[in-house]
């Protein structure tokens, strides 16, 4: 099987990978590109640890192959944070004691950003249904719940100014 | 200075009760923290590993002269290539990998290490086994038949006297009790006895296991890898590869999640191994299948539960018989399941008795609280049925029969300072026990118990010149324990909790320390840390007094900083801990602190849960509307983590009542090994789950602090089912209660009706 | 004196015995003690036992002093999770 040349933008910087025709996007982030934030849990697909945007849909990168992205935008969690100053949503997992182990928190983050540029004002019945693909064994949702509700009344004030 | 091993501190903390920021919250919310598989190293293989097929198998011959032909691949291992090791090794050795029989499937039969993952996928399909296939046995109940397939020839049940004539799958046999069973149900007015099943659950963490490790031509290596205790790896593999301790250094990862299944090697002696043969560094990483088919989960079980009870409502006498499925190799798991089987009550005649039954599944691991959650559903059921016989609030009910100081535990020691009456007095007064049911709702509790541990600890603490403090602990963080040590050096050191970091150290670094398991990390490293910054202070008080030379006793520390006190130590501004320190060089050189113990007095510990259920009685779905976890905790040093380890266990309980278990085939294989059919909680499965921390001090710790990771995953099993039952009037004797299940039972319980 | 129990798992290796009492100061003395008396106990006292006394549990401590009439409960080693 030969190669495949890519070219892609991931977190806003220009990269050219060569990746075997079957290699998973999240092989190339962690294995070629070298950003392991994003964590393989079941490679089928079913615990989000492995969430990504692509484009403007949130993917589970286990599930998307790396040759598939060329000429699209992909970000992960390492694209979160604006230079030193954390996401409002990073800011309140920690603040909230939103994660135990932390391994499933760059998913849950990607998932839950995702969920607040499209819907900013979500019910907490809205942020459990979204969240459903997303697996966490430590916490049992309610402080991740808390710090998502908690995180979008903030960014509505901010937005009201 | 004080007794240090006394319990002084009650109130007035400034640091320990708030919810700061975890010092590594920043790492994990980025991406850049590391887990067992975020590491590379120069010149690294990948190494996979050949697992049975088939349940149980002889395996007559390995050729792995085809794998070792194809380009790429470095090294190949079987068991041949392991030594004999010490008697308390040969279960570890022989589930790691294969020896002359695979014993359930996804037992190791051989690994190899090559250039990339696709050439090791490939090269272990080219490692041709000869297999002669045995019968096998995966059920509790079918294993400890008669003519039941053997796993080991040479088991003969432990624990029974005389010895059995012939071997069978029952490894250990064990007994707990008191007074006289016969007498004690001869006075009661009502006996309840009752059979119960549950199914085996794995501790589901969302990282599956992986190390890298590096052998050096020289004899010293080194491995990476995410465990709960990675003293445990390196004393472990050192025994099987047979290579000195000192020259193995292990550094654990940053651990997603364990909850148990990580207190065991997998992975690691065959990486090393490997990486002695290739002589390159070794990486592997399971896939989520593999964890399912080859590590952890707890026990299957079968049970008999018999209690007599009088009108009064006194429990007069107490029985159950655990049979529990320990997978391939025998564990301990239903002894610990019988001696929790009653702890909650105050009985004058009560038995537990327990078989650990061998299988061809996956060797069991510890899943927190081990063996507790089992039992605690069959005896939780049946003191439910009974307060409704009896007519009595179950809360009421479980009062009058709780366990206290000087009681005799069902496990057999006197109970001595106990928090069980107020932790069920809190949980009759909460608001959710007092609420209104909303419509179609219906409520259930039940009250669990476990063991707490303390265990073998070493830790130091650094002042450094500008008086921030940095402090090395030996046992991994997995739940937030890193915040709590700060918290408590800062307290004791009267600094603010920026100023110390906390930093877990590698094997070379530290003595022995226990993993991070039986919910010891914050009661055992935290005594160790007080003690250590104890140490220190001392230390910097004695620098101060040789400064104003003065007696060393008038001489006091307060706020971060000596102080002269007493009427004639003369009048000194107070030096802070920055002084001291940036003069440290002067004064007698680095200023630290350090403890090494054996920490005792960990303290038991009791949960009330309170669930409200809704079922769906044309499908058979529960709905967790509210639940409540009511716990004591000693002191919660970071109230926010205590709590989210009561919500943590009681969403793993709810997830193992309604859902998750292993489905085997008649064939032996695991039917459901990935999550998308081992369903675990999801988001949208739960409610908010409250948390009430009780604060009863444990006097074993100097502020008072009690384990809080296990206890509460052990009362939900039973607290969903109580309120299954009142819901719909069947009382389910079988986990999981998914919703085939209970609809079935459901419908034949309309039909008698 | 000092009350000493041990489980039942024990019983069989102390010839059917399981209560006990004699002068100890430490869970050091009173497991020379039932050694000298039962040696088949040994390797069960070396590596397989935790020890309560009064209620309060010892995974692993000999040196623990013992007050005058505690309770020595002698149970199986408890591992966690």
């Amino acid at each position: 099987m030969a190669n495949i040349q890519v070219s892609t933008k991931i977190n806003g910087d220009t990269y050219e990978f060569l990746c075997r025709p079957d290699e998973t996007l999240l092989e190339v982030l962690r294995d070629r590109i070298g950003l392991t934030g994003s964590k393989e849990g079941c490679a089928s697909g079913d615990c989000g640890a492995c969430s990504v945007m692509l484009g403007d849909r949130v993917v589970s990168s286990c599930l998307v192959l790396g040759a598939e992205v060329e000429g699209q935008e992909v970000n992960t969690i390492e694209g979160m944070a604006d230079g030193g100053n954390l996401h409002p949503l990073q800011r309140n997992f920690i603040k909230f004691a939103a994660l135990q182990c932390g391994f499933c928190t760059p998913g849950f983050l990607v998932a839950a950003k995702a969920l607040l540029d499209k819907n900013p004002d979500p019910t907490e019945t809205e942020i459990r249904y979204w969240l459903a693909g997303n697996l966490c064994r430590c916490t049992g949702y309610d402080k991740i719940v808390r710090a998502v509700l908690h995180t979008a009344e903030e960014m509505r004030g901010q937005a009201r100014g | 200075m004080a007794d240090i091993d006394r319990l002084e501190k009650v109130d007035g903390f400034k640091v320990v009760g708030t919810r700061p920021n975890r010092p590594d919250g920043v790492d994990k919310v980025t991406g850049r923290a590391r887990f067992g598989a975020d590491i590379h190293a120069p010149g690294m293989l990948i190494g996979k590993v050949l697992r049975s097929p088939h349940p149980h198998a002889k395996i007559l011959s390995i050729d792995t002269t085809r794998a070792l032909a194809l380009s790429g691949v470095k090294a190949v291992l079987t068991s041949d290539d392991f030594g004999d090791v010490p008697a308390m090794h040969q279960a570890t050795l022989h589930n790691v990998m294969a020896h002359n029989k695979a014993l359930y499937e996804g037992h190791a039969i051989a690994a190899v290490a090559a250039v990339d993952v696709a050439i090791a996928r490939k090269a272990i399909k080219l490692i041709d086994v000869e297999y002669e296939i045995l019968p096998h046995v995966t059920d509790v109940d079918a294993a400890m038949a008669e003519d039941a397939p053997l796993l080991h020839e040479d088991n003969f049940t432990s624990g029974i006297d005389p010895k059995p004539s012939k071997p069978s799958n029952i490894a250990t046999w064990s007994e707990f009790g008191h007074g006289n069973l016969d007498e004690g149900f001869s006075q009661a007015d009502i006996i309840l006895e009752r059979e119960f099943t549950t199914e085996a659950t794995h501790q589901g963490y969302i990282e599956p296991h992986a190390c890298l490790a590096t052998y050096s031509e020289d004899g010293n290596s080194e491995i990476w890898c995410t465990t709960q205790g990675h003293f445990l790896v390196r004393d472990t593999c050192a025994a099987l590869l047979d290579i000195a301790v000192s020259r193995l250094r292990v550094t654990a990862s940053e651990i997603g999640g364990g909850f148990g299944g990580k207190t065991v090697v997998y992975l690691e002696p065959l990486a090393l191994a490997l990486s002695r043969k290739a002589g390159r560094p070794v990486k592997m990483v399971m896939s989520r299948s593999e964890v399912f088919r080859s590590t952890g989960p707890t026990s299957s079980s079968s049970m008999r539960v018999k209690i007599g009870v009088r009108k009064d409502g006194r429990i007069i006498a107490a029985d159950a018989h655990l049979n529990y499925q320990s997978g391939a190799f025998g564990g301990f798991i239903a002894m610990l399941g019988a001696m929790c089987a009653y702890a909650c009550y105050s009985l004058e005649n009560v038995r537990a008795t327990a078989n650990e039954v061998l299988t061809n599944r996956p060797m069991q691991a510890s899943y927190r609280a081990p063996g507790a959650p089992i039992v605690n559903f069959a005896v939780e059921s049946v003191i439910d049925e009974l307060a409704v016989e009896l007519e009595l609030d179950p809360i009421e009910f479980r009062l009058m029969n709780a366990a206290k100081e000087g009681d005799r535990s069902s496990y057999g020691p006197v109970f001595d300072q106990i928090g069980l009456i107020q932790t069920l007095e809190t949980a009759r007064d909460h608001p959710h026990y007092q609420a209104t049911l909303a419509k179609g709702q219906a409520r259930g509790m039940a009250v669990g118990f476990w063991f707490n541990f303390g265990g073998l600890t070493s830790v130091s603490l650094n002042v450094n010149f500008d008086g921030t403090v940095t402090v090395s602990v030996g046992r991994p963080d997995i739940g937030g324990s890193r915040a709590a040590m700060c918290q408590m050096a800062a307290e004791e050191l009267g600094i603010p909790y920026d100023n110390v970091r906390t930093i877990i150290a590698d094997t070379s670094s530290l003595g022995f320390n226990d993993t991070t398991d039986g919910s010891r990390t914050t009661f055992a490293n935290g005594l160790a840390i007080i003690r250590a910054a104890r140490g220190a202070i001392r230390d910097m008080c004695a620098r101060a007094a040789k400064t104003w030379d003065i007696p060393e006793e008038a001489v006091e520390w307060v706020d971060g900083c000596a102080r002269p006190c007493g009427s004639n130590a003369g009048d000194f501004e107070p030096m802070c801990i920055a002084e001291i320190a940036r003069k440290s060089p002067k004064t007698g050189g680095p200023i630290a602190g350090h403890h090494e113990v054996n920490a005792e007095g960990a303290g038991v510990s009791f949960a009330v849960h309170i669930a409200d259920v809704k079922v769906d009685e044309e499908t058979g779905r529960t709905d967790i509307c509210r639940y409540t976890v009511v716990q004591d905790a000693g002191k919660a040093i970071h109230p926010a983590y205590v709590e989210g380890q009561y919500q943590g266990g009681a969403a793993q309980g709810i997830g193992w009542a309604l859902n998750e278990g292993y489905v085997y085939g008649d064939d032996g294989i695991m039917q459901n090994p990935g999550f998308l059919d081992y369903r675990m909680p999801v988001c949208s499965d739960l409610p908010m789950i409250e948390a009430k921390i009780i604060e009863i001090p444990n006097k074993g710790h100097p502020y008072g602090v009690r384990g809080v990771g296990e206890t509460s995953i052990v009362p939900p099993l039973a607290t969903v089912a109580n309120a299954i039952c009142s819901a719909t009037g069947v009382r389910m004797t079988q986990i999981p209660m998914a919703p085939p299940v209970l609809l079935k039972a459901i419908e034949k319980n309309n039909k008698q009706v | 004196m000092v009350k000493v129990i041990l489980w039942g798992g024990l019983r069989d290796l102390a010839d059917g015995n399981s209560e006990f009492e004699f002068a100890a100061t430490t869970i050091h003395k009173v497991f020379l003690r039932l050694i000298a008396e039962y040696p088949g106990l040994e390797s069960e006292l070396e590596d397989n036992v935790s020890v309560a006394v009064d209620g309060q549990i010892y995974r692993d401590s000999l040196f623990v002093s013992l007050p005058e009439n505690a309770e020595v409960f002698i149970l199986p080693k408890l591992q966690g999770g």
